[in-house]
């Protein structure tokens, strides 16, 4: 068997490329967030930023590749989440957990599942639909129109809250599938999990938050 | 302290596979808190007998907490309620008197039930006959200094060899993977020198016949390593996942080869 071949069938080596996109993606997110700040700077700070980035030549390129991540992360995880299910045909009449809150590590598929609603309609927003439909002809402006809904953003705080339930099990998870564990270091990254998963979403939600509150 | 009890038991109840299962509720009373939990048990199928019932199936051999065979979810807790003990180690002191006690199979669609509390837990034989064992010629017993095994690696294998493949880690998985059972085993092997020539096609056999046996993925919940009554470790679930990636992108070619 090819070593391709022998990932994409065993199960280990699914979760962990499962795994390795997910890292990959938390490291996009950490990108996205940096430039997401620039709006606290003002439309002209951020406006130019989102030029900078259109006038990229390699843009579609690496547009490009974030789907292939995107689409590989959510076809196997999904995979794995739905053999997962099949494994326990008839579950237990008393279910209970050695955890105190066992709930992230059981809802990954769910809340992958919401992530990738969110990322639907977000990619529809703020990439299909532009400025030239909205009131202004800025993304700063177009952005902070859709945050000043309440409805759209409630939904994005909810979505961001759903990411870091999967995120505060994804992250250290990700770790143990590619077999790092050490009596040292895995209290360690599984705390630093926790807290990079609660401070993406902090960050993304804080956003929407201030639009509406403050009004930009 | 001795003393006597009366507890309500639930109990799963089912003829066969094909046939459906349902809960019977059985009362015992003054059952002494010296008894282990299978000889509640026991008792109570002795009266099921005397009224000329099916006595209630379940599996059992040493009574010792070394063979692996008893099983039982109690309460939603493969082996009962207290941490590195098997079933036949519970005692009824460990309950209060009036308690219900919920007494189900261990369910995982690679366990086909046989009847009552008795599962079939062959496929965890399967994933020990596709490779967890040592087939090269390792001659007669060595000069001690000649096969060098460093301490902390005889320790950690030892740990892993502890496994007496009860299935409690299936059992306790939310996904019913063997992932911690198998990696018991390739963990151990993996570690001495003794497993080492074969340590790729090992980990990539057993791997094979763990997922085609209709085990679950792992998701690291870790449910597994609470409940497991020799208290293996899920760090080498995660000494699993490096063999397979060492064996996919660096093993030999032959290993590959045989293992496809």
């Amino acid at each position: 068997m090819k070593p391709c071949e022998r990932i994409r069938k065993t199960s280990v080596g699914k979760k962990q490329v499962v795994a390795l996109t997910g890292l990959a993606l938390v490291g996009f997110l950490a990108t996205h967030l940096a430039g997401n700040f620039l709006m606290f700077k003002g439309a002209q700070a951020f406006d130019s930023y989102a030029e900078f980035l259109e006038h990229q030549t390699l843009l579609p390129l690496a547009e490009l590749g974030l789907l292939a991540f995107f689409l590989v992360h959510i076809v196997w995880g999904l995979k794995v989440f739905i053999e997962n299910r099949r494994a326990r045909p008839q579950r237990y009449a008393v279910e209970a957990s050695t955890d105190a809150w066992p709930y992230a590590a059981r809802w990954m598929g769910y809340s992958g599942v919401l992530t990738l609603v969110f990322l639907v309609v977000h990619v529809a927003t703020f990439k299909f639909m532009g400025p030239e439909e909205g009131p202004e002809d800025s993304i700063f402006a177009w952005v902070m129109f859709n945050f000043k809904n309440p409805l759209y953003s409630f939904f994005y705080v909810g979505c961001m809250v759903s990411l870091a339930i999967h995120l505060s099990h994804g992250i250290k998870s990700a770790f143990q599938t590619l077999g790092v564990n050490d009596p040292r270091l895995t209290p360690f990254i599984e705390r630093a999990g926790v807290a990079v998963a609660l401070a993406l979403t902090a960050g993304f939600a804080s956003l929407p938050i201030w639009a509406l509150t403050k009004g930009g | 302290m001795s003393g006597t009890l009366n507890v309500t038991l639930k109990i799963w109840r089912q003829k066969d596979a094909s046939a459906p299962g349902a809960f019977k509720t059985y009362e015992a009373r003054d059952v002494s808190t010296e008894m282990s939990f299978l000889e509640l048990l026991d008792v109570v199928n002795e009266d099921l007998q005397k009224k000329g019932e099916e006595p209630v199936a379940f599996d059992h051999d040493c009574r010792e907490g070394i063979c692996g065979m008893c099983s039982l979810v109690i309460n939603g807790r493969p082996h009962g309620p207290d941490n590195g003990k098997t079933t036949c180690q519970l005692h009824m002191r460990r309950y209060k008197n009036g308690d219900t006690i919920t007494v189900e199979p261990f369910r995982a669609a690679a366990f086909p039930m046989v009847r009552d509390l008795v599962v079939d837990r062959g496929a965890l034989d399967a994933v020990i006959q596709a490779g967890g064992y040592v087939s090269v010629n390792t001659g007669s017993a060595p000069d001690a200094s000649a096969v060098l095994v460093p301490k902390h690696k005889a320790e950690e294998a030892m740990d892993a060899a502890a496994c007496i493949g009860c299935g409690a880690c299936v059992a306790a998985c939310p996904n019913a993977s063997a992932m911690l059972f198998t990696s018991a085993k390739v963990s151990q092997l993996a570690l001495l020198p003794q497993g080492d020539p074969e340590r790729e096609r090992r980990v990539l056999k057993m791997l094979d016949m763990h997922d085609a046996s209709g085990f679950g993925n792992c998701t690291n919940e870790y449910e597994c390593e609470k409940v497991c009554p020799k208290e293996i470790k899920v760090s080498h679930i995660a000494r699993l996942n490096r063999e397979f990636l060492r064996a996919v992108l660096c093993g030999p070619e032959e290993a590959k080869a045989s293992a496809g």
